[in-house]
């Protein structure tokens, strides 16, 4: 090497160092701007990035129902899959439509068609079940992915369904225990903050933030499985038989308020509520539903003349078979005059004159209404028996009835003439069984409900204590003078289909009117029947009301509703194991 | 060719290796690196246990899910199978005849 | 040029260069183990196995195998190796071709298959290359400077060269590598700057030319080119790094406290892993490696400067150039100074190619540093120093170093 070609050898390796040297600075001064001067700015970028807040889903408590002495599944819930795709991320769509295929057992062609569509996301199938979705996982496609779908499930499918109601595709309860009780069935949400990887998993780390998710709280109902079945096999025949619009039957225990079956027909499955066309199935009409009673209201006006002392069981009137209120007539049912007659006949025979008579006496006055028999009726009929007030049952959508104000404009005597025998005043089917389960039980008024024990998240079981809203609505004296005279109604009167030999059952058939819709007095050939009472007699283990909704078959509630109730009761007796007097 | 001729025969004396073992700067600087290098793996072999664990973590609550979602999917479906609905359609269940008379003995 | 170069007889090598490369390498082993469980994870689907670290363990030892083969053969021997390395390079990268041999990855073809392991010959070919226009530049001393027997054969053979790594293997990274490193040892080896700026503007004004007649392809040729970076995946990967970069800091997250390794940062273990290395030690960490880098380079440099011969000479500063530009490209890329090209940092990216090449050229450095000459220019002051870590120590130890006679 010539010293020349070595200085200018090292001349230019100087000058090459020099170069180095200064993309050194360039780098170290761009290292030094990211990570000092805008180190705030990629730390924030680096915790929206990293930082996730999750929320973890509370499962919704369960419910359960009674079966005997044990208890059965009403309501559960099942961790679905949603199986969707990006179709824009799906290369081979038929392969892809064909794997699908193989797994799922859908027809091929469906799959195409939905992973042609543009977008970025289609749904190729909902409800997918753990093992169709594990073999999905297995095919490993791209594009293709699965989603949780929470589910609520009836095993029991169409059993008691108004009384359950559904959940819908929101998670939000929807009608029935499940609308009333869906703050406490859905639980709390838990929360996960926490750094995670780019597939959400969190990484361990000391400032992760959890707070568990706190399951729904569940229930057992009061609701005995077999009754429930039961009820429900007699009210869809006795609707058929008489070609009826609808029924309902409500069986609650008289000793404390629980309701033992609850059942509407038609029906519906809860499972498959989005096929359900007509709303109105969904509603419980044991509750949600205001009618016109008729003629069964006709005991409480009984009760409150015997309460008050002013009518006695053999306190006697002249039956005219017509009687004028305020220059209206009111007649009894197909214009009969039966002349003297007692209290108990009253009952028995279903006397509109003879319930106007003690709505008269209550005021002291035996020749008009006034102001004073009101007010003791309405007392009796509200503040006692419940009427015109929401009985706090566990269901979404109840109705409170109305009872007009004896001070009210429309709470005239006319008015209040009606109201005696059931008409002009509107009750739920849940307050008249309430009401009558008090007469039942000597006198005690017990909220109905529904939910037996509660099912705190921790899986402790706390049963639920019955609710004793008045004690002495009429004395046990008059309670046993009312069901004597019900006794005689199935004995000799109208409800004579329900006589079962070696039982007393007590009972009253009603008859109601339907009003127009346009307000002007009542259709002509609709009629709405029911039936209320219980049995045995003299130690009631259950109160039933059934209502069987404008029959296509003429008759009164002896020969819709009567049916049903002996049917059933019958068969309860037996199930109850009541031994025959 | 001239930089051959630098060959330098000076300060020879002063570099004679001595017989025992002498760590020189350049040995210790290796050895050193090898010391914090181990050290910062057995300080590593800490910090990403906690990493492991949080994807063992992750693993369990995704078995834990699987499992729940089969014993949910097994309740149902016991529950299906005792249903009225079911019970009613047995074959067993159709054969039965209904109570008619229903005799108490005191 | 001897036919057969003399044995001779050298002195200590450049312990400060094998210590940076240590440092280094022990760096590289530490992050392998730091992410090794989170990328395995995502790998492998298991925590059980380090993947990454036992792999690089492996990769290092491999490696470290061929830094002391290299250190131990004569330098010289390479002259005669050269075109023989450079065929089997070629031979290589066009087996790529073949597609039974080869194996595709993000839709390049850069890996040969070789039994159970498998092979970059793009890291290779820059060796292979770097030798190779040493020798050739060291016969053409004075050629070098002219235009047709200088500038033309250079030009010509590093176009062939980046036509196969470019359009072939779609490799910009490797190739602008190869350029930065051939051109400078051009430059010191005497080319005429008038031709090496020619050279440069003509490359500028090709890609330019390229831009302006084709704007609507330009999107499509840097696809092309690289196609496991479709424009918004590079942005994505760019971004990340940054994030990692700069959530870092000065001081740094701590050792094994990444969390842009978690899966949000592409290529962690490869060609990011600079960011990884940012984002847990901070402003602090990276400037230590890039020093490291820089004294690499430097004691390189010095390396050349002393070398005995002129082939010694450009070899070194091709295989420093070569490592430094690897090393800079690829922490400018993560840093957004230049676009992302796909290539490793030296010695820290887990890899088996690029560490085994570039520990045998870091040999092969070493093994020149054995047979510096340096001027002295202190002739009374050398008391404390040992060779290889003073400026002016000469023949190590006191021996008598014989230089054999070189070059014409």
């Amino acid at each position: 090497m010539s010293y020349s070609e070595t200085v200018s050898f090292k001349r230019r390796l100087a000058w090459l160092a020099v170069a180095a040297a200064a993309l050194i600075l360039v780098v170290a001064w761009r290292l030094f701007t990211v990570q000092v001067l805008s180190h705030q700015r990629y730390l924030s970028q680096a915790a929206n990035a990293h930082s996730r807040k999750t929320t973890v889903a509370a499962s919704r408590g369960e419910i359960f129902i009674r079966d005997g002495d044990k208890k059965t599944p009403l309501a559960l819930n099942q961790t679905l899959k949603t199986l969707y795709a990006d179709p824009s991320q799906v290369k081979d769509k038929a392969a892809a439509a064909k794997a699908l295929a193989g797994v799922t057992g859908q027809p091929e062609a469906g799959y195409v068609k939905a992973l042609q569509k543009p977008g970025d996301y289609t749904v190729l199938g909902r409800s997918l079940n753990r093992e169709v979705a594990e073999r999905v996982m297995a095919l490993k496609l791209t594009g293709i992915g699965l989603s949780n779908q929470p589910q609520r499930v009836y095993p029991e499918g169409t059993l008691a369904a108004q009384v359950l109601g559904f959940v819908n595709a929101d998670g939000q309860g929807q009608y029935g225990l499940e609308g009333y009780l869906n703050q406490e069935l859905v639980g709390t949400p838990g929360l996960l903050r926490a750094k995670t990887d780019t597939r959400g998993n969190p990484i361990a780390t000391a400032d992760n933030f959890i707070k568990p998710a706190v399951n729904g709280t569940g229930y057992v109902l009061t609701l005995d499985r077999n009754i429930q079945a039961q009820a429900e096999k007699y009210l869809k025949e006795g609707v058929e038989r008489v070609r009826a619009k609808s029924g309902s039957v409500v069986i609650v225990d008289p000793s404390n308020g629980a309701v033992k079956a609850m059942a509407n027909f038609p029906t519906y499955d809860p499972n498959a509520y989005s096929q359900v066309r007509d709303y109105g199935l969904f509603s419980n009409a044991v509750v949600s539903d205001q009618f016109e009673p008729g003629s069964g209201f006709k005991i409480f006006t009984m009760a409150a003349g015997l309460a008050t002392g002013k009518v006695k069981p053999d306190t006697t009137f002249e039956d005219t078979g017509s009687v004028e209120v305020d220059g209206r007539t009111i007649r009894n049912a197909a214009n009969h005059r039966y002349g003297r007659q007692n209290m108990t006949d009253v009952i028995q025979k279903s006397l509109n004159t003879g319930v106007v008579f003690i709505l008269k006496s209550l005021g002291g006055d035996p020749a008009n209404i006034n102001l004073t028999g009101k007010r003791v009726l309405h007392e009796y009929i509200t503040k006692r028996f419940g009427f015109g007030l929401a009985t706090g049952i566990e269901q979404a959508g109840e109705v409170a009835g109305a009872v007009n104000r004896p001070t009210n404009a429309n709470g005239n005597n006319v008015n209040y003439a009606n109201i005696t025998f059931g008409q002009g005043v509107s009750v739920s089917m849940i307050q008249m069984a309430t009401a009558t389960a008090a007469i039942a039980n000597g006198g005690k008024l017990y909220q109905p409900h529904l939910i037996d024990e509660v099912i705190t998240p921790d899986g402790t079981s706390k049963p639920v204590t019955p609710k004793l809203v008045n004690g002495n609505v009429v004395t046990p004296e008059v309670a046993r003078q009312l069901t004597d005279m019900m006794v005689q109604v199935v004995e000799k009167g109208s409800g004579y289909q329900t006589r079962i030999p070696g039982y007393k059952v007590a009972g009253k058939t009603g008859t109601a009117q339907i009003p127009r819709a346009d307000g002007k007095g009542y259709e002509d050939k609709k009629n709405i029947g029911s039936f209320v009472g219980f049995a045995p007699a003299e130690n009631p283990r259950f109160v039933m009301m059934v209502r069987i909704n404008e029959p296509q078959t003429s008759g009164f509630a002896e020969s819709t509703t009567v049916p049903v109730f002996g049917d059933i009761a019958r068969w309860l007796l037996h199930y109850y194991k009541v031994e025959p007097q | 060719m001239s930089s051959a001729t630098y060959a330098v025969r000076r300060n020879q004396n002063l570099y004679r290796r001595s017989a025992q073992l002498e760590l020189g700067p350049v040995s210790v600087s290796f050895v050193m690196i090898a010391i914090i290098s181990v050290l910062a793996l057995l300080y590593l072999t800490q910090i990403t246990k906690t990493s492991v664990y949080g994807y063992r973590l992750s693993e369990l609550a995704d078995k834990q899910a699987k499992l729940t979602a089969a014993n949910q999917e097994m309740q149902v479906e016991a529950a299906r199978l005792r249903s009225i609905q079911q019970i009613k359609s047995a074959p067993a269940v159709a054969q039965l005849v209904p109570e008619t008379q229903v005799h108490y003995v005191r | 040029m001897n036919a057969q170069p003399k044995p001779l007889r050298g002195h200590q090598p450049d312990y400060v260069l094998a210590l940076g490369v240590f440092v280094l390498l022990a760096l590289g082993l530490v992050m392998m183990y730091s992410i090794s469980p989170v990328l395995s994870y995502k790998l492998l689907g298991s925590t059980t196995r380090n993947y990454y670290f036992f792999g690089q363990m492996l990769n290092i030892a491999v490696g470290l195998v061929g830094w002391i083969v290299a250190a131990k053969i004569d330098y010289r021997r390479w002259r005669k190796l050269s075109p023989l390395l450079m065929l089997v390079a070629v031979v290589m990268l066009l087996l790529l071709l073949v597609p039974g041999l080869s194996i595709t990855e993000k839709g390049a073809t850069r890996w040969l298959k070789l039994g159970p392991a498998s092979f970059q010959p793009a890291e290779l070919a820059k060796l292979a290359a770097i030798l190779y226009l040493a020798v050739w530049f060291e016969r053409r001393k004075e050629a070098i400077r002219t235009f047709w027997d200088g500038l033309v054969p250079f030009a010509v053979m590093l176009a062939a060269i980046s036509f196969v790594i470019v359009v072939l293997q779609r490799d910009m990274g490797t190739m602008l590598v190869l350029a930065l490193a051939t051109s400078g040892i051009y430059f010191v080896a005497g080319g005429k700057l008038s031709h090496l700026m020619a050279l440069a503007t003509s490359a500028l004004a090709l890609v330019w030319l390229a831009i302006i007649s084709f704007p609507h392809r330009v999107e499509r040729l840097s696809t092309f080119l690289d196609p496991s970076k479709d424009p918004t995946g590079q942005g994505y990967h760019i971004g990340q790094a940054l994030i990692a970069i700069g959530s870092g800091g000065i001081w740094g997250l701590g050792l094994g406290k990444s969390i842009q390794i978690y899966g949000y940062l592409p290529e962690a273990a490869n060609d990011s892993i600079f960011a990884i290395i940012a984002e847990e030690f901070g402003l602090l960490g990276a400037l230590v490696v890039l020093g490291l880098f820089g004294l690499l380079a430097y004691r390189g440099f010095k390396i050349a400067r002393a070398a005995p011969d002129s082939f010694a000479r450009l070899t070194a500063v091709g295989i420093s150039l070569w490592l430094f530009f690897q090393a800079i490209i690829n922490i400018a890329a993560m840093l957004s100074l230049v676009p992302l090209t796909g290539i490793p940092l030296p010695f820290i990216s887990y890899g088996g190619s690029s560490m085994l090449l570039s520990l045998i050229g870091t040999g092969i450095l070493l093994n020149i540093s054995k047979y510096t000459i340096e001027e002295v220019r202190h002739a009374h002051s050398g008391e404390r120093g040992r060779n290889g870590w003073t400026h002016f120590a000469v023949a190590g130890n006191g021996r008598r170093v014989k230089v054999a006679r070189t070059g014409s």
